[in-house]
């Protein structure tokens, strides 16, 4: 649990009450120097060491670089030579003083929080004030310190005992602490707790908990955290088992979380007989309950260890707390963490087969008294039975009487279908089932619903039944995607050519699901009832059906080809439209579904209309903590793509990566330390572990670097340059490469209806491959360089001689080359491969690269190149052919298509002319920087013959040159593309792609796309034809003219 | 299968299919780990079996300041709804109800009088689910809500503040039986 990567803002100071308005004033208006000789004064006139912290925190923050470190160099001098400050304000403008500077909090500010706080321990606030200011700063380790002072000195606050727990928890969870630190402090943090509860006696065996009637159960969450973290099985077993202790006791006392906490740990343990034990009195009370209300028959014990009156309550409760009892267990029966955790007890006791048979008769009789009692709601019900469905799965698995076994099985999971079929998690539920099935139980679970789609169709109306056709065909889907290359599809029998899907069966799925849907769609009921359920038929049917033809298209990124030139290059663009024609069609008349509009997005961003994408994505309003979890969505590669929308303008004030900046940022450096505190103050313990892992992850989320280079990127082909040099980017300055950053996105809003070895959705609708750590770091490492190759000397600086300009190049260029290493590392180093990065992508960090060699090599040996003439040589030889092939894929069209498809290729392929503009832009920013230093190297060394280096010239000049060939094909497409867009004839020419007879290009498919494009006719009538081709014809002039504002130059 | 568990950080991950509703509002992260940081055992949720939250409740404990006290508008110790939302592709399962019977026991182990929320005077849906969980309105609070669903021309919407009596309040003091004939303005509200 190591601090979050990113510091915190500084806290706000105050000035304390008794500072004149004069000095108050300054301060607070940041009139820094005023302050400061205000402070100095009033220091001289007071002896105040007060007014010394203020003069320092002002000098520290003013713009006179004499006096810029003077709070480091005083708070380093009061570390190293044991000085105590004494009073807590000044300590805070010491902190606010250094705040921002390289300095290790742990190591300077934490020491005198420390001190002072040992220095004054009978005083409670600036303990507690010490303690905040570490925890602030993620200083787990003084504040662990401070925790004890208070602790110690205020021995019967419980509060101040738990913060020490918690404080030692912490530092014994920390990644960075060493093994034997590790060791004591999970040891100490276990006996603290331990002993918190009298769980742990000071001397003796014994092990008597009290009755513990003050214990809270944040506390007790606490006990249970670390129990999780770092109890042995048996002790934690040994410790649930005491008598007034354990998940029943907990339950009792409605400690509601705790219980639930502690049966999740019995279950982590494996603890499988103290579960049974458990649940078992659980439902052996509510059963008796059960009786009690119905003053009724005898249900039977079914072997129970317990009587039918107060299994594991206290018998001296009075009737209203025996009610209340009663009621917590009621309430607890009827918890699934409670039945999962008894059901996976039941499937790990040796005797399975029976501890099985128990769990579920006790189940049924459970069940039975909340029916009795009318407390079955529908998702009561729904678990029910699909617990039920468990037990059967399970049972059928290890059935010697053949009675439970395959048809068996099949039959209850078509029984949970078809009772649900109206519920949106049905699908996912029978996936569960059905991903532990064996093929030919799948396949018969198939053949099983197309039959139930054929008997008994009387009772059910249109809508039910396309319900029932919709869970059909997915399920169909799921089968038809769940196989390998050479196998028969147990389906349609044909020998599987691209695995693990079966193409045959997507075709067939895709007509299906046009049928039913053209049926639907017509049908003015299933539309009226459509609307008013939470699920929607039609939609998952449009959804299935395009995504059966973007993945018969072709498209996939995983297809070795498409990586080089643009992700619709390879694809058969009549089935692709067609699939996202369908699906427009069927947002404009019905806008509700989630998953229709994801993926809708994602196919637009494939074929450039950046504009019509970014409307469907603004539909969802997607703000705040949203942006974190779906973001990279619509935000990965969207610079390359459309530099426009990350340039600022009349109509948008922010670029399309300022949000997530602005939620990143505050995120991690406001509020997280704010609830790190507030948490603590508030006595969560419990939490604080989750609120740090929160912060640990967005530090490590792969998109608070995607949103810094993105913003780069868009600022740079727009103004052909960056404001801030990278190592000041708040989110990402500081960030090693060795840093393991992981993409967090949620993807659960698009449809996981696949088999588990087929691409998923978010990797086959995408531009190209998913955000790793890899690109992240590459990306970061490209940004540096060009930071190096771009940074302008200050007109102030003025060396007294040229050398010492060379000599402070050297030293930089020095400095810079251990992140160009790791550059070249993670390009041509082992165990890297190349499917995590698009074509252009790869073609471009070669690129930078290979110029980052060039650099090290030239600046090295400069004012004499020569020295390493050949190796410079052989880097531009490599660079050059690098951007020539950059730019022919880049300029690559595919074969046989008619000429006015170059322009739908031109459009589709402008990450590819994004990333060629950021090769060609690094290329000439290189060209200037290495040319600029040879000339400052010959003015310093004037003896040295110009002819010595004319060679030099001429190959850079080539590099130049290549680049601004380049960007010409760049500036050419850009202009053809914008002629051929403003011409006429788009909606006649988009409508004959998606629905006309393309039989030229895409020959092999054609008569299946005309049957698409014949059923598709049936329900997308012309002026929708003609509203959707309209729309992705002014996305792409929108586009186009964004590029027309590019700098290429 | 639907099960019911405190809320974590990690959560805020995994709510899309809530708050992609239009009518849910997503807020700054600060606002979800305030609750959590605050009032943990008031703030659950319904998942999914593949994690994905379904529904959430937040709420919190409080009472007016002091210098309230003797307004007539002072509010005892009691626990208030902050949100409570659940995905479009979740409802009519009854997960709302469970949510809140979650944050009711919450609110009796917190010894408060009453829970209390705000809702759109037009948002009948929720007002019957509350009304059949046992509230019932004890103030109309006149265009608490900036702007009108029904009627875009109107500066604002009322709110109708619905309670809910805790066991402590044994003689329901905190309750009234015409609360929609008692209109107060949002200034009086806390």
């Amino acid at each position: 649990m190591a601090p979050p990567r990113i510091l915190p803002a500084p806290r706000r100071v105050q000035l304390k009450h008794t500072v004149d308005v004069q000095l108050d004033r300054s301060f607070h208006e940041q009139q820094w120097t005023i302050a400061a000789n205000l402070a100095r004064k009033r220091y001289s006139s007071t002896k105040d060491e007060y007014y010394k912290a203020v003069e320092i925190a002002a000098k520290s923050r003013s713009d006179n670089p004499t006096w810029l470190m003077t709070g480091r160099e005083t708070v380093q001098a009061m570390v190293n030579d044991a000085v105590t400050v004494k009073d807590a304000d000044a300590l805070d403008l010491y902190e606010f003083a250094v705040d921002g500077l390289a300095m290790e909090y742990a190591k300077t500010i934490g020491v005198l929080r420390v001190r002072l706080a040992k220095a004054l321990p009978k005083d409670r606030n600036v303990g507690l004030k010490c303690l905040e200011a570490c925890m602030w700063n993620s200083d787990w380790e003084n504040a662990q310190e401070i925790a004890v002072s208070l602790n110690r000195n205020f021995p019967g606050d419980r509060h101040l005992l738990f913060q020490n727990i918690v404080t030692t928890f912490l530092v014994a969870a920390a990644d960075d602490a060493n093994e034997n630190k590790k060791k004591l402090f999970l040891n100490l943090a276990k006996a603290q707790v331990d002993r918190a509860f009298n769980l742990r006696p000071l001397t003796g065996n014994e092990q008597t908990p009290p009755g513990q009637l003050d214990i809270s159960e944040n506390e007790v969450k606490l006990w249970l955290k670390i129990r999780e973290g770092f109890g042995s099985p048996q002790e934690n077993l040994k410790f649930l088992s005491l008598p007034n202790w354990g998940p029943l006791f907990f339950l009792e006392r409605a400690f509601t979380d705790a219980f639930l906490l502690s049966i999740r740990l019995l279950t982590a343990d494996s603890q499988w007989e103290e579960i049974i034990r458990v649940v078992d009195i659980i439902f052996d009370k509510v059963v008796a309950i059960g009786c009690d209300i119905t003053d009724g028959e005898d249900i039977g014990d079914e072997g129970l260890a317990v009587s039918r009156h107060g299994n594991g309550t206290n018998p001296t409760l009075s009737a209203a707390a025996e009610r209340a009892v009663q009621e917590q267990y009621m309430k607890a029966s009827r918890e699934w963490l409670i039945w999962k955790s008894a059901f996976q007890a039941a499937r790990n006791l040796p005797d399975r087969e029976k501890a099985l048979e128990v769990f579920h008769n006790k189940i049924q009789k459970v069940f039975r008294v909340h029916i009795n009692n009318n407390n079955v709601n529908p998702v009561f019900q729904q678990n029910y039975d699909q617990i039920l469905l468990d037990i059967t799965f399970a049972r059928a698995a290890g059935s010697f009487d053949g009675a439970l076994k395959g048809t068996n099985k099949i039959q209850c999971l078509l029984d949970l279908a078809k009772s649900y079929m109206q519920a949106s998690s049905c699908f996912t539920t029978v996936k569960g089932y059905l991903e532990i099935l064996n093929r030919e139980d799948i396949a018969e679970f198939v053949r099983a619903l197309e039959n139930e789609g054929t008997e008994d169709t009387v009772k059910r109306d249109a809508f039910d039944k396309l319900c029932l056709i919709a869970l059909r065909l997915r399920v169909r889907f799921f089968q038809a995607t769940s196989l390998e290359i050479g196998e028969e599809c147990r389906v349609c029998h044909s020998i599987v050519i691209k695995g693990p899907d079966c193409e045959a069966c997507l075709k067939s799925i895709a007509e299906s699901t046009l049928d039913a849907f053209s049926a639907g769609v017509r049908d003015e009921d299933v539309a009226q009832k459509a609307a008013g359920e939470t699920e929607d038929p039609l939609s998952n049917l449009a959804v299935l059906g395009s995504i059966c033809l973007v993945k018969l298209a072709g498209a996939g990124h995983k297809n070795w080809q498409h990586r080089k030139e643009s992700p619709l290059y390879h694809t058969d663009i009549q089935l692709f439209l067609q699939g996202v024609v369908w699906l427009d069609f069927y947002l404009r008349k019905t806008p509700k579904n989630d998953s229709l509009r994801m993926l809708l997005v994602k196919l637009y961003l494939m074929m450039g209309c950046v504009t019509r994408a970014l409307e469907v994505w603004g539909s969802f309003d997607i703000k705040n903590t949203l942006l974190e979890c779906l973001g990279t969505i619509c935000l990965d590669r969207l610079a390359s793509i459309s530099p426009n929308h990350f340039a600022t303008g009349a109509s948008h004030s922010r670029t399309f990566a300022e949000p997530f900046l602005h939620h990143f940022e505050t995120a991690l450096r406001k509020r997280y330390p704010d609830i790190v505190t507030k948490t603590l103050q508030n006595g969560s313990y419990a939490e604080l572990p989750g609120v740090i892992e929160l912060a640990q992850n967005q530090s490590r989320n792969c998109l608070t670097v995607l949103a810094v280079v993105e913003h780069r990127r868009g600022m740079r082909l727009n103004t052909g340059r960056t404001e801030t040099p990278i190592q000041e980017e708040l989110l990402i300055g500081s960030l090693s490469p060795d840093y393991e950053l992981q993409d967090f996105t949620d993807y659960a809003p698009l449809p996981r209806w696949a088999g588990p070895q087929s691409t998923p959705i978010q990797e086959l609708a995408t531009y190209g491959p998913l955000p790793t750590n890899r690109r992240c770091h590459l990306s970061i490492l490209a940004e540096r360089f060009l930071d190096l190759v771009c940074y302008v000397q200050p007109k102030e600086f003025k060396p007294s001689k040229a050398a010492q300009l060379l000599h402070i190049e050297q030293a930089a260029i020095t400095s810079c080359m251990t992140p160009h290493r790791n550059l070249d590392a993670l390009i041509s180093g082992e165990g890297h491969n190349e499917d995590d990065l698009t074509g252009p992508e790869t073609w471009y960090f070669r690129t930078v690269n290979e110029l980052s060699k060039l650099v090290e090599l030239i600046i090295s040996t400069i004012p004499s190149p020569s020295i390493a003439k050949p190796a410079i040589l052989a880097t531009i030889t490599r660079l050059l052919a690098i951007i020539d092939q950059q730019t022919q894929d880049f300029l690559a069209v595919p074969d046989g298509i008619p000429a006015r498809m170059h322009t739908l290729h031109g459009v589709a392929a402008l990450h590819a002319m994004g990333m060629l503009r950021e090769s060609a832009f690094a290329v000439k920013a290189t060209a200037q920087y290495v040319s600029a230093a040879m000339e400052r190297a010959k003015a310093a060394e004037k003896s040295r013959s110009a002819n010595d280096t004319a060679w030099f010239s001429t190959e850079i000049k080539k590099l130049s040159l290549a680049a601004a060939a380049a960007d010409a094909q760049m500036k050419d497409r850009v202009k053809k593309l914008a002629e051929n867009l403003n011409t006429s004839g788009w909606v006649d020419r988009l409508g004959g792609w998606a629905f006309g007879d393309n039989t030229g290009p895409y020959a092999d498919g054609a008569q299946f796309q005309n049957v698409v494009a014949g059923k598709l006719a049936l329900f997308v009538p012309p002026d929708a034809r003609e509203i959707w081709a309209m729309d992705i014809t002014d996305s792409w002039r929108d586009v186009v003219k964004g590029w027309g504002a590019v700098r290429f130059d | 299968m639907t099960s019911f568990r405190p809320f974590t950080p990690a959560d805020l991950n995994r709510f899309a299919k809530c708050n992609l509703d239009p009518l849910t509002e997503t807020y700054d992260i600060g606002f979800y780990l305030q609750y959590y940081a605050k009032w943990p055992s008031l703030f659950q949720v319904a998942v999914d079996d593949k994690g994905n939250i379904l529904g959430y409740i937040m709420g919190k404990t409080e009472s007016s300041p002091d210098f309230f006290k003797h307004s007539e508008h002072y509010l005892p110790w009691h626990a208030h709804i902050t949100a409570l939302t659940v995905a479009p592709e979740a409802r009519r399962l009854g997960i709302g109800r469970i949510l809140t019977e979650k944050l009711e026991a919450a609110a009796e182990a917190a010894d408060t009088w009453f829970v209390d929320l705000f809702v759109r005077k037009s948002n009948e849906k929720a007002i019957r689910f509350y009304e059949n969980m046992g509230y019932s309105v004890y103030r109309v609070v006149k265009d608490y809500y900036g702007d009108n669903v029904n009627d875009p021309t109107a500066h604002g919407e009322d709110a109708y503040d619905m309670r809910k009596p805790m066991k402590r309040d044994k003689s329901r003091k905190h309750i009234r039986d015409d609360g929609r004939n008692h209109d107060v303005q949002p200034e009086d509200v806390f």
